[in-house]
């Protein structure tokens, strides 16, 4: 059973606070641009020790390991959410640095916290790991955002892959695969995009805050502990396998 | 502003946003008559008129457009509106 930390890496997204609001765990949460969200938790009485990380690139993430390293607590539980906004491009204006940097923040991120904090969870025999993924990691995807997309298989892989490794340690790796989420995220698109998409969904709605917030409750609970490698479609229908 | 000059300013839009100086349309032209305007540059299109004329489109709005005529007619209403809210 959990006794340690919950690791909630992006915790300054909307889903993140929206998670750190739900649940009642001891929580170390990384931040890159909205510390402010952090305090204002905290100042609600929220256990929540802040940790500042660029994950752009390999050594901006090694600065943050290093950091969650010092911190004197086991870290039992991790929630991987950091993500770059999904900027339509054609292919043919595909950018290398663009790509690396995505990648970086999503997938690359997720596999070095992976490999310093799983083996010391496999110890104490207890793990739980969940990360947002996409929708368009169902099936087909839309045009134009091939590095969010790549960035999103990149991460899916590489939880695949540890749940599979990690399965008789007592740890389970999990994922949501939401669809278009309101959030912030979103800033960057125009409504009439957003209210498209919502107008498509089956629900007739975009995914809320909660809908990710209470999946990824149940995937870091003591008591999701038979289920592992799972991408549950949070998507009101519009993707599912 | 008028008309003609809503679809001057429209045709500059094209212009920059299909990067080719000469572009001319007029109101019946559609996606089929250029050659590059898919979804990606509906969008830019329809973003770019949203800043330039400080409206905002809808989805019901622009769902159904069929062409460049359509496209200032929805311009046209939405200056309206916005003028109507603002009395």
């Amino acid at each position: 059973m959990a006794k340690g930390y919950t690791l909630i890496v992006g915790a300054d997204s909307d889903i993140g606070c929206g998670l750190m609001r739900e649940i009642d765990e001891k929580i170390i949460a990384h931040y890159y641009g909205f510390e402010d969200k952090i305090k204002a938790l905290k100042s609600e009485g929220k256990e929540i020790v802040d940790v500042w990380g660029d994950l752009s690139d390999v050594e901006g993430i090694k600065r943050f390991i290093e950091k969650i390293g010092e911190l004197p607590y086991d870290i039992d539980k991790i929630v991987h959410l950091p993500s770059s906004q999904a900027a339509a491009k054609r292919m043919s204006k595909f950018d290398g640095e663009a790509f690396l940097r995505d990648v970086n923040i999503q997938a690359t991120s997720a596999g070095m916290i992976f490999a310093n904090l799983l083996p010391k969870m496999a110890k104490r025999k207890f793990g739980r790991v969940a990360a947002v993924l996409t929708s368009y990691c169902i099936g087909v995807p839309p045009k134009f955002i091939a590095n969010y997309v790549a960035s999103k298989y990149a991460l899916l892989g590489l939880l695949k892959s540890a749940a599979v490794e990690f399965a008789g340690k007592g740890i389970t790796v999990n994922a949501v695969a939401p669809s278009m989420t309101e959030t912030k995220f979103l800033d960057n698109l125009p409504q009439f995009e957003i209210e498209a998409n919502a107008k498509a969904n089956p629900m007739g709605r975009n995914a809320a805050i909660e809908d990710v917030v209470f999946s990824l409750k149940w995937l870091i609970s003591d008591e999701c502990e038979f289920m592992t490698g799972a991408v549950i479609p949070v998507t009101g229908g519009s993707n599912f396998y | 502003m008028n008309r003609e000059k809503i679809f001057l300013t429209v045709n500059e839009i094209f212009r920059e946003i299909f990067d080719d100086p000469e572009l001319s349309v007029t109101d019946k032209t559609d996606a089929n008559d250029i050659e590059d305007w898919d979804s990606l540059e509906q969008i830019n299109l329809l973003v770019a008129m949203e800043k330039k004329f400080l409206i905002k489109f809808s989805v019901d709005d622009v769902e159904n457009l069929q062409n460049v005529g359509e496209t200032v007619d929805l311009i046209i209403r939405k200056i309206e509106e916005k003028g109507d809210e603002q009395l």
